[in-house]
């Protein structure tokens, strides 16, 4: 691969990173309507495949907020995906998740002491809201840097 | 009182005539690096700065200083 072809892909990767990273976030908070009408002590086999799609999703959309993905393209054009700025957007960014996982944190406390949450349901509502928030807020960062100029 | 990192970058680029493209490419980074330093969007590190100020031929003084 030669230098223009890596930056022309890093380019690409980019702007398709930007693009799906907002719908990938509402997609995956969309989700997490199917899962308000489970029993708090799930026993169903569907219940259960659920609770794993939904860890897998998250396990895989953190692994991609940690590094920044593109994973399977060569390290030339994983390192220009991954430079400065967007290691910068990333860090904001789960910054972002931080607050939006407290914010979930302090809200089920105060709902805690007026209907019971179980340990299960706390973890799940709070892991969604830090990667949908940080996913949000990393589209938005990327999608503002490459549009201007 | 707040203190900005201001740059010529936009100028100096445009003075070689190079392209965002050209400059990132020389710098490693992609064109969007260089576009938000260029807006004062986003602060480079010391190390990108001097790849920059080195790849339009200026010093690091001479690329960027601080508003107030």
């Amino acid at each position: 691969m030669n230098k223009r072809s890596v930056s022309e892909t890093a380019e690409a990767l980019s702007w398709r990173r930007a693009r799906a990273l907002p719908a990938l976030a509402v997609i995956f908070l969309a989700q997490q309507a199917s899962y308000l009408n489970m029993p708090a002590q799930p026993d169903r086999p569907v219940d259960h495949l659920k609770i794993g799609a939904w860890l897998v999703l998250s396990i895989v959309l953190l692994a991609g907020l940690a590094t920044g993905g593109a994973w399977f393209r060569p390290r030339a054009v994983r390192e220009l995906v991954n430079d400065e700025s967007t290691r910068a957007h990333r860090q904001a960014s789960l910054v972002y998740g931080f607050w939006a996982a407290m914010a979930a944190a302090i809200a089920l406390y105060i709902i805690n002491m007026v209907e019971p949450v179980s340990g299960r349901e706390a973890v799940h509502v709070m892991v969604s809201a830090a990667i949908g928030v940080a996913l949000i807020r990393f589209g938005m960062l990327e999608r503002r840097a490459l549009k201007d100029g | 009182m707040a203190e900005t990192l201001a740059n010529r970058l936009k100028e100096r680029r445009g003075e070689l005539g190079l392209t965002q493209a050209e400059l990132a490419e020389r710098v490693g980074v992609t064109r969007k690096t260089v576009n938000t330093v260029e807006n004062g969007v986003f602060t480079p590190s010391a190390t990108l700065a001097i790849k920059l100020a080195a790849a339009l031929g200026v010093t690091v003084e001479q690329l960027f200083w601080i508003e107030r």
